[in-house]
């Protein structure tokens, strides 16, 4: 994962509001409003990000809530403020990935893999919430890089490039990501595909 | 057997959603049970699309900015100190770090010293405080004194520097045993040391001058008539010198 660049404490970007006293309060609520600003452009997408790790709504927003203030403390030391939500985004990821480790969901998800299913058309087995916790389940075992990849390329705003540069990877790397994330799913959901073993 | 070698072709083209090769349209064709199994895959990776879909774009809470402004609220403002914090925590850390020192040096170097008992002479405690020595016990024959050896001077050296150590720890650390010849000798010197001190001082002092007018000097006449002078040899000559 790519990192991004910030700068070391006491540097031109810290600067701004903690050298000079009497500048402080200006440059702080000048950027309170610039976080403010891009808070409300980006924090649905922490909160979807979130959501698409740890699939609870309360869950999410707390790691949402956690991922914008840190993200908040270390504002000033973030040089290319254009990265911002690309930089969200990896914080909440990362944080909600702590958080789906540290509860044992894992262990509360056991399901059955191995139980053949009848035929069903997509919409039902889409609609089927065993269906949906085995897919949670193959995706919670994916690796990071392919899970991020899968989850920002299944909102509707986020194109494959937008994905791509949002994550500072070329566009290759992200189709060959979301292939690979895709094939190992159905690898593992391949108990839904009837048994029409090819001769 | 035939048609396995196609099977990841299809779940690909299942994946991709690609336009399958002429090749493989026409087994497609030909085959039904390659048919359907493309069939299947294309409808479980649909169904891996939509509830993926469906689970990342689900509406948002109500509400949900609202409550990422307050909880930013409530937190307080950025820390412009939080350098400062840093470099307090690290201090705190250092100071730690040099008492654990502090404390743990004496009991390691006792802990050596007990460690190493060929090396340990049994004698007698003394204490060092700027070159003086101060509150010298007697010589105590419990202690089980030995004869100093030759290199004694060098051991007792090396604990004069142990004991300066020791005295600023605990008073109830071990006591560093001296033989008692080095100890009586040392005591000497030392107090050769302050003699010679004092009169080096006493010689070095400035004396204030003074007016050193020396007063006439008065001689009485000597007095000869009662001078008696007698003979070595037997009777008695009054002699006077008129």
């Amino acid at each position: 994962m790519q990192e991004l660049a910030l700068t070391r404490p006491g540097t031109a970007a810290q600067t701004e509001w903690t050298r000079e006293p009497h500048s402080e309060p200006v440059a702080a609520a000048e950027l309170r409003r610039e976080f403010e600003e891009r808070l409300a452009e980006c924090g649905p997408l922490a909160f979807r990000v979130a959501r698409g790790v740890l699939r609870n709504s309360a869950d999410a927003e707390d790691v949402a809530q956690e991922a914008i203030l840190r993200a908040y403390r270390r504002f000033p030391r973030l040089r290319d403020r254009g990265s911002f939500r690309a930089w969200l985004v990896r914080i909440t990821f990362r944080l909600a990935l702590d958080r789906a480790r540290s509860s044992n969901r894992r262990e509360q998800r056991e399901t059955q893999w191995a139980q053949p299913q009848p035929r069903a058309s997509t919409e039902d087995l889409a609609a089927s919430s065993e269906f949906q916790q085995h897919l949670a389940r193959a995706l919670d075992e994916l690796s990071p890089k392919l899970r991020l990849v899968l989850i920002l390329a299944a909102m509707e705003e986020h194109p494959l490039d937008d994905v791509a540069q949002m994550l500072g990877l070329p566009l290759g790397t992200v189709k060959s990501r979301l292939f690979k994330a895709k094939k190992q799913l159905a690898e593992k959901l391949q108990c839904y595909v009837k048994n029409t073993n090819p001769r | 057997m035939l048609c396995e070698k196609y099977k990841p072709a299809l779940i690909e083209a299942a994946i991709t959603g690609a336009e399958l090769t002429p090749e493989m349209r026409s087994h497609v064709t030909a085959c039904t049970l390659c048919a359907a199994e493309l069939a299947h895959q294309r409808a479980l990776i649909a169904a891996i699309d939509i509830t993926l879909h469906r689970s990342m774009n689900a509406p948002l809470p109500p509400a949900l900015l609202q409550r990422f402004e307050a909880r930013l609220a409530q937190d307080s403002q950025p820390k412009p100190t939080s350098r400062f914090l840093r470099i307090f925590a690290g201090t705190l850390a250092t100071l730690a770090v040099a008492a654990t020192i502090v404390l743990m040096l004496p009991r390691q170097i006792s802990k050596i010293h007990s460690a190493r008992p060929a090396d340990a002479k049994p004698a007698q405690k003394f204490e060092v405080d700027h070159m003086q020595l101060v509150n010298v016990p007697p010589p105590s024959h419990e202690a089980g004194m030995k004869p100093s050896r030759p290199d004694a001077p060098r051991h007792a050296t090396a604990q004069l520097v142990h004991a300066s150590i020791a005295s600023t720890a605990t008073p109830s650390q071990p006591e560093i045993l001296v033989p008692p010849d080095d100890r009586i000798a040392f005591e000497h010197f030392i107090a050769d040391f302050d003699r010679g001190a004092v009169l080096a001082a006493t010689l070095a002092k400035r004396v204030p001058m003074q007016d050193l007018r020396v007063a006439p000097l008065e001689v009485p006449d000597i007095q000869t008539v009662s001078l008696t002078v007698v003979p070595v040899g037997g009777e008695t000559q009054v002699v006077s010198n008129r």
